[in-house]
């Protein structure tokens, strides 16, 4: 017997049980799962976008510091700003209604020039500046030059119900003519915005256009890029923190819950882990939550405190902290969009681990629904894109309509898991961006997470009831 | 003495099988053996103790508490439990996996730790606390098993075949914590098993079980007792000259392995009839030592009669 060999000694320390204990379950599980290199790696990889963002936030605060700077990075943010304002589907709809009645009022023109002339009145020449004017804002858009007329914004704002019907069937109309224009090889009628139209989204235009026009802070008649920036603010930054979200984080997202949920029911099914947990004051929702508690501290890893240190970086680098007062909201979508992210496909990975005893399965299974609804979404949206085409018996349409159409209208999202989670989070930063219907996609991820919660429930129960 | 576990007409059904049929007992503290063949609901009644399972009917306590769902985190940390099975999670160390034991009962995390070093010295296990779980032999697991089982200093312990699978050094070891624990910690025991030895060597009480039913709980040294008094004798030389005279006097002789003579239906004449038969030829009485059943006998023969009771 070793010199540290006590014997057995009673424990008089009184344990603290409560509803708690989950939390232990979750500690131990992040501490194990943490030993593995290759998700310390992948780990480390997630951080590296928020560097990129971090510098796109950066050269957005730059710009709005110093607009009129033609030194580096104010001058490279300009263009860059521009360009990602110009695809606001609200500032789009702006630009392109003034262009619409620029058009109008160029006819208009030209007609009384006609009466005119024909009465022997002294004309001027054409002043036909629809096009330039109207589009100067998508033209000019790399030289940093995006501004709006008040007088163009008051037209938007004060537009009535029947004139907005109208521009609703002339902006669609005029965004899918930009497109198949360009595909003939011809000058584009429409901004490059690439959204779905709809009413909401010219409603949602007419507002700002109502805002905007408090800009005008220099009573210049004309809202400056400046000024629209600063107004653009927190829709720039809910913008690159949505970005943040679907593209690199979504992805090892997807990587992560796929290196560690797998693991976290299958192995206890296999290895009768069970009855080291329930043979303690451990409930069965105490395990299920402890054990989602893993997942969702590599996804807040990944999510949350990434996106909280962007926009607490944003903040910092921004020149007034004025900026806090209209970016209040960002943590508190961060925070929910990173909710709507985890929740869902926390709870499909356990599903999938809980239904097989080898972990490999569940996560092909959990790689699999990812990319085979990724790939499913793509042919159908191709397919009937096609179709959409073949169909088409306008000759002044283009054929390439249908089949953008069927793109951006995205009735096929629900296939994908990514493009449903980006959809509500699209939803939750405000962006309009979704393709898709939102309410199908919170059903269905409600469903999902109805449905995996019965299944796990029975799963975790049942190896102790036999 | 008050019991440790009280049932009350406890019945569990699973579907169209009962595993309990009217299950009522009560169980002293002590170290009790918990016998019964295959299928006979020992599985069954150690969830129901530990409230895994919900019980069809009737009603029970352990320690104190009711078997109830209200009362179950107390029970539980007031239990522990070494499975039958194989019982572990992948990917860490033997010692991590006492200390998580040891905080899922509650416990913090430091302090657990010291208490996992702590018993799995007394469970004999050495460096190879630091290898992970799933690289240890059926010995160590078992090791493992017990050490996570008793890390939270239970008031009962439920062991479910804690030797199998050990060689006969580690058995005899396993055998002796379990008896000190009993012992000294006045730690209740249960140990469900197959070796009837085990429970003969260390156990105060024995009860079967058989068909859902607990025919039988009574002290080891009560059951080991024949109905008549007997004795185990050795003579010197050929025993039967003596067993021959043992039986003209009204006694009954049974020759044994190792030429032990059982002698029983001796009655009031005690050991004296022994004497005087070996006298009467002239023989050496080598030992001579009460004679006991061994639980094999205790066993089948209650197997037997409460099978053919049903």
């Amino acid at each position: 017997m070793g010199i540290n060999n006590l014997g057995y000694r009673k424990w008089e320390l009184i344990p603290k049980i409560g509803s708690h204990q989950w939390t232990t379950i979750t500690s131990f599980g992040v501490r194990v799962a943490w030993r593995s290199s290759w998700l310390r790696r992948i780990f480390l990889l997630a951080w590296l976008p928020i560097l990129v963002m971090g510098v796109a936030l950066f050269i957005l605060e730059q710009s709005i510091q110093d607009v009129d700077s033609d030194e580096f990075p104010m001058n490279l943010g300009r263009p860059v700003v521009s360009v990602i304002i110009m695809q606001r589907p609200e500032i789009s709809n702006i630009v392109m209604i003034t262009a619409i009645k620029k058009q109008f009022d160029n006819v208009a023109t030209q007609l009384t020039q006609g009466v005119l002339g024909s009465l022997g009145m002294d004309v001027r020449e054409d002043t036909d500046t629809s096009e330039r004017d109207g589009l100067r804002q998508q033209g000019d858009i790399f030289g940093g030059e995006i501004s709006f007329d008040v007088e163009d914004l008051k037209f938007v704002a004060d537009m009535s119900p029947e004139l907005l019907n109208m521009m609703f069937g002339q902006t669609t109309d005029r965004m899918m003519g930009g497109i198949g224009g360009r595909r003939r090889g011809q000058p584009g009628q429409g901004p490059p915005a690439l959204f779905k139209q709809s009413k909401h989204k010219l409603l949602r235009s007419q507002e700002v256009a109502r805002d905007l026009l408090e800009y005008d802070l220099d009573d210049s008649g004309v809202i400056e890029f400046r000024e629209l920036v600063d107004y653009m603010r927190p829709t720039l930054w809910a913008q690159i923190l949505f970005t943040f979200f679907i593209i690199p984080q979504a992805f090892s997202v997807v990587i992560v819950i796929g290196m560690v949920a797998p693991k976290l029911i299958s192995r206890d099914m296999k290895n009768r882990a069970f009855l080291l947990y329930y043979s303690r004051p451990i409930k069965p929702w105490q395990y299920l939550l402890g054990k989602c508690g893993i997942v969702w501290v590599f996804l807040a890893g990944l999510t949350t405190m990434p996106a909280l240190i962007l926009y607490c970086m944003g903040v910092a680098l921004s020149p007034s902290m004025s900026v806090v007062l209209v970016t209040w909201d960002l943590p508190l979508r961060i925070i929910l969009a990173s909710v709507v992210l985890c929740v869902p496909t926390t709870l499909f990975a356990l599903t999938l681990s809980s239904l097989t005893r080898e972990s490999i399965f569940a996560s092909f299974g959990w790689f699999a629904v990812w990319i085979m609804g990724s790939i499913a979404y793509g042919i159908m949206t191709v397919v009937e894109g096609v179709v959409r085409m073949n169909n088409n018996v306008d000759p002044d349409q283009p054929n390439f309509v249908g089949f953008v159409e069927s793109g951006l209208e995205g009735n096929w999202s629900w296939l994908s898991p990514l493009q449903t989670l980006e959809n509500l989070q699209s939803w939750v930063f405000g962006m309009d961006q979704e393709t898709g219907s939102i309410g199908l996609a919170f059903a269905l991820v409600s469903l999902v997470c109805v449905v995996c919660l019965i299944i796990l429930r029975r799963r975790i129960v049942a190896p102790i009831r036999v | 003495m008050e019991s440790i576990i009280s049932l009350q007409n406890v019945t569990k059904r699973y579907g169209g099988f009962l595993a309990l049929d009217d299950v009522s007992v009560e169980i002293p503290p002590g170290i009790i053996g918990l016998l019964g063949p295959n299928g006979a609901g020992k599985s069954t009644l150690i969830k129901v103790l530990l409230g895994l399972v919900k019980l069809t009917a009737g009603d029970g306590a352990v320690l104190g508490y009711q078997v109830a769902p209200e009362n179950f985190q107390e029970i539980r940390s007031q239990v522990g439990y070494m499975p039958e099975d194989d019982c572990f999670i992948e990917g860490i160390a033997g010692v991590e996996m006492v200390q998580f034991a040891a905080q899922l009962t509650g416990y913090p995390k430091l302090r657990s730790l010291q208490r996992a070093h702590e018993v799995l010295d007394f469970c004999g296990t050495g460096q190879e606390r630091y290898r992970q779980v799933e690289t240890y032999s059926t010995g160590m697991r078992q090791k493992l098993k017990f050490a996570q089982a008793i890390v939270h200093s239970p008031k009962l312990l439920v062991l479910d075949e804690p030797t199998s699978g050990l060689d006969p050094e580690e058995r005899t070891a396993m055998l002796n914590r379990i008896k000190l624990l009993g012992a000294e910690s006045s730690m209740s025991v249960i140990i469900c098993t197959h070796i009837l030895k085990d429970v003969q060597d260390i156990c105060e009480y024995a009860a079967v079980m058989v068909a859902g039913r607990v025919p039988l709980l009574q002290t080891v040294e009560k059951l080991r007792k024949p109905a008549t008094p007997s004795f185990q004798v050795r003579v010197l030389g050929d025993p039967q000259p003596f067993m021959a005279e043992v039986v003209q006097r009204g006694a009954t002789a049974v020759l044994g392995s190792h030429n032990v003579i059982t002698v029983s239906n001796i009655d009031a004449r005690g050991d004296r009839l022994i004497w005087e038969c070996a006298k009467a030829v002239q023989i050496s009485v080598q030992s001579m030592v009460p004679a006991k059943i061994s639980m094999e006998q205790v066993f089948m023969q209650v197997v037997q009669e409460a099978t053919n009771g049903h």
